[in-house]
C-alpha cells in the first residue's frame, strides 16, 4: 500500500513547493471538498467580518419599512419589525459557526474519554459506560437538548453543550471500537509489557491511534450541530432572541409566511449551504484518511 | 437464540431504567416549580401552608429517591399519575395524542422506506449515468435540509401558492381517512424525506458492493433473468446495512416529529412534550420520554432480530 502511493506520488509532479501534508493534498483532490472548503472558508470570513461587512445594525428596527420584499436598500428585505435580513443573516452566520464548532469539540471531550475509558478497561466498567451511551440515545436529541436547555438557559455555551452532550455518544461508540483493536496491537501489548502506566497507555497509545474516526464524525458533527440549532431556536429555545440565528429567522418567516414568503430563502438556504459543505469535508476526510469505512460514518 | 433474547431484554430493562432516572433527576433542576402548573400562574393567593400541603398531595416534598422509586412502581403497573397542567390521567391523555404521532411517524417512515430504496437500487443499477447524479447529489443536498425548512417550502408551494392541501387540521385515518391523508401528505414528506436520502445512499452503496461479488456473476452465468437476480439475489443480501440505518431511523423520526408537530398543528405526543417541559409538568414529561425510549430500545432490538432473519449465517448462539 505505502510502496504504491509513493510509486504514485513520484509520478505526478507536486503542485507547489511546499511541502503539503499527504491528507491535505488527498482532500484537494476531492472536488467537493474543495467546495466544501472555499464556503467554509467564506463563511468564516463573513463570521468574522460581519460589524464590516453588514449594512445595517442586525438589531436596528425600522417602523416604516415592515416585512419589505427584497429591495435596492435591502438586498434580502426586511423582518417584521423592520431590521434588514441581510445583516440579520450576516450576523447569524457567527451563531452557527460558532455553536456548531463548540458543539464538536464538547463532543470530542465527552466521548472520547469515555469511549477510550471503556475500551481500555472493559469488563463492567466498559458495560456501564455503553448502558449510559444506550440510555443517552434512547432519548430522542431534540428532547434531550430541550430538557437541558431549559434547565440552563439559552446561550451560545449552552446550546453547544446541549448539543455536544447529544453529539458525544456516537464519538464514544467510535472511537471505543477502533480502541478495542488498538488493544490487540503488538505496539500496544509491548508498552503495556513495558510498565508504562495506564494513564499513558491510554492516552498517548490507543487515542492517537483510533482518533480518524472522530475527526471525520466531527466535520460531520459540525452540519448536524448547526441543524440542531437550527430546529432548537425554531422552537423558541435556542439562543435567546433578539440576537439573530439562523433558526429564529426562520421561526419568525414561518410566522410571516403568508404576507412575506421571501424571509424563509435566505437563512434556508444558508443552512442549506453551510451543512452541505461539512459533509463534503467530512467524506473528503474519511476517503483520505481511511478508505475502508466508506459508507460507514 | 433464546439466551440471546434473554440477555438483550435484559441489557434493554436496564438502559430503560437508566433513562427514567436520568430524566427524573434532570427534572427536578428545572427552574420551572411545577407548583405552578398546579396551582396556576397565582399562586399568591395561597398560603406557605396550602402550597406545602398541595406538594405533600403530589408527593413532591419527598427525598427524591422515595420519589423515584414511588414512580417507578406506579409506572409499571400503568398508573402513570396525573397532569399537573389539567389534573388528567396521563394515560387517557396519551392514549388520545399517540395515535397521531404513530401515523406522523409511520407515515413518515414508510416515505423513507418506499423512495429511500427505490431510489438507491435504482442508482445503483444505473450508475455513473445521470440517474444516478441527479439521485445521489439529490440525496445530498436532503440530508442538509433542515426538516421544518423543508416542511415551510413545502406548505408555501402546495398550501399557500397552489392551494391543494391544509396547513393546519388534522385526523385519524380509520376516522376521516380522506381529510387524514390530505392534511398528513406534507408532515409525512418533511419528516420523511431525511429518512429517504440516507436510506439511498446506503442502499445504493450496499447494492453497488452486492452487485460486484461472485455469487452475482454465478448467478448471471447460468442464465438467471436478470430482474431474479436483482430481487432475489442482490437485493437481499445488500439489505443488512439497510436495516441498521432503519434502526436508526426510528429515534430521528421521534425528534422530528416534535418540531414538524407543532409546525402543523398536529396534536400528538411530541406537541405535549413541548408544552409540558416549558411547565414543568412531570409525569407528562417522563410518560413521553419513557414511550420515545421504549420505541427505541424495541426498534433496536427489532433490527438486530431481523439480523438473522434476513441472512441466516447470523446466529446468536
Amino acid at each position: 500500500m505505502t510502496e504504491l502511493s509513493t510509486a504514485e506520488e513520484a509520478m505526478t509532479p507536486r503542485a507547489s513547493r511546499f511541502n503539503m501534508p499527504e491528507w491535505l493534498i488527498g482532500l484537494l483532490r476531492h472536488k467537493l471538498s474543495v467546495f466544501g472548503l472555499v464556503i467554509i472558508f467564506l463563511s468564516v470570513f463573513v463570521a468574522l467580518s460581519a460589524s464590516v461587512i453588514s449594512p445595517y445594525d442586525p438589531l436596528q428596527q425600522d417602523y416604516d419599512n415592515l416585512l419589505n420584499p427584497p429591495s435596492f436598500g435591502h438586498p434580502l428585505g426586511t423582518d417584521y419589525v423592520g431590521r434588514d435580513v441581510t445583516s440579520r443573516l450576516i450576523y447569524g452566520t457567527q451563531i452557527s459557526l460558532t455553536v456548531g464548532l463548540l458543539s464538536v469539540i464538547i463532543a470530542a471531550l465527552i466521548g472520547v474519554p469515555l469511549g477510550v475509558l471503556a475500551a481500555f478497561y472493559g469488563g463492567w466498567i466498559d458495560a456501564a459506560i455503553m448502558r449510559f451511551i444506550d440510555a443517552k440515545m434512547a432519548i430522542p436529541g431534540l428532547m434531550l437538548s430541550m430538557l437541558l436547555l431549559l434547565t440552563l438557559g439559552g446561550s451560545i455555551m449552552t446550546v453547544s453543550f446541549a448539543l455536544g452532550f447529544g453529539l458525544s455518544s456516537a464519538q464514544s461508540r467510535l472511537i471505543r471500537s477502533q480502541a478495542l483493536s488498538v488493544k490487540e496491537r503488538e505496539y500496544f501489548q509491548a508498552a503495556r509489557a513495558m510498565g508504562v502506566s495506564n494513564f499513558k497507555l491510554m492516552f498517548i497509545h490507543m487515542l492517537p491511534n483510533s482518533i480518524q474516526p472522530v475527526i471525520v464524525q466531527a466535520s460531520l458533527g459540525v452540519g448536524f450541530a448547526i441543524l440542531g440549532e437550527a430546529g432548537l431556536s425554531f422552537l423558541g429555545l435556542g439562543v435567546t432572541p433578539p440576537t439573530p440565528t439562523w433558526g429564529n429567522m426562520l421561526s419568525l418567516a414561518f410566522d410571516n409566511l403568508r404576507s412575506a414568503p421571501h424571509l424563509m430563502y435566505p437563512p434556508g438556504i444558508a443552512i442549506v449551504l453551510v451543512v452541505i459543505s461539512f459533509s463534503f469535508v467530512g467524506d473528503g476526510l474519511r476517503d483520505v484518511l481511511d478508505p475502508r469505512l466508506r459508507g460507514k460514518i | 437464540m433464546t439466551r440471546f433474547l434473554l440477555n438483550r431484554l435484559g441489557q434493554a430493562i436496564i438502559v430503560f431504567l437508566m433513562v427514567s432516572a436520568m430524566v427524573f433527576g434532570a427534572l427536578r433542576i428545572l427552574p420551572e416549580d411545577p407548583i405552578y402548573s398546579i396551582v396556576g400562574e397565582d399562586s399568591e393567593g395561597y398560603t406557605p401552608e396550602q402550597v406545602a400541603k398541595i406538594k405533600a398531595d403530589y408527593g413532591l416534598d419527598k427525598p427524591l429517591p422515595v420519589q423515584y422509586f414511588d414512580w417507578l412502581s406506579a409506572f409499571v403497573v400503568g398508573d402513570w399519575g396525573n397532569s399537573f397542567q389539567n389534573g388528567l390521567p396521563v394515560t387517557r391523555m396519551i392514549n388520545r395524542k399517540l395515535p397521531f404521532t404513530i401515523q406522523l411517524a409511520l407515515g413518515a417512515l414508510v416515505i423513507g422506506v418506499v423512495f429511500g430504496i427505490s431510489t438507491g437500487v435504482v442508482a445503483a443499477l444505473k450508475r455513473n449515468t445521470k440517474w444516478d447524479a441527479i439521485a445521489t447529489s439529490s440525496a445530498m443536498v436532503a440530508l442538509a435540509l433542515p426538516e421544518f425548512w423543508l416542511a415551510l417550502v413545502l406548505i408555501l408551494v402546495f398550501s399557500v401558492y397552489l392551494d391543494l392541501l391544509p396547513v393546519f387540521g388534522s385526523a385519524l385515518i380509520w376516522q376521516d381517512p380522506l381529510f387524514a391523508i390530505q392534511s398528513s401528505i406534507l408532515p409525512w414528506l418533511a419528516l420523511g424525506i431525511g429518512g429517504a436520502a440516507t436510506l439511498m445512499r446506503q442502499s445504493r452503496s450496499s447494492m453497488l458492493e452486492t452487485m460486484g461479488e461472485d455469487f452475482i456473476r454465478t448467478a448471471r452465468s447460468k442464465g438467471v433473468p436478470e430482474r431474479v437476480v436483482i430481487i432475489k439475489h442482490a437485493l437481499r443480501n445488500s439489505l443488512l446495512p439497510v436495516v441498521t440505518i432503519l434502526g436508526l431511523r426510528i429515534g430521528r423520526i421521534i425528534g422530528g416529529a416534535i418540531i414538524i408537530e407543532v409546525m402543523f398543528a398536529i396534536p400528538g405526543i411530541g406537541q405535549m412534550s413541548v408544552t409540558a417541559l416549558t411547565k414543568a409538568d412531570y409525569p407528562v414529561i417522563m410518560a413521553v420520554t419513557m414511550i420515545s425510549a421504549m420505541a427505541i430500545i424495541v426498534a433496536n432490538l427489532v433490527t438486530d432480530l431481523a439480523y438473522s432473519y434476513i441472512d441466516p449465517r447470523i446466529r446468536y448462539a
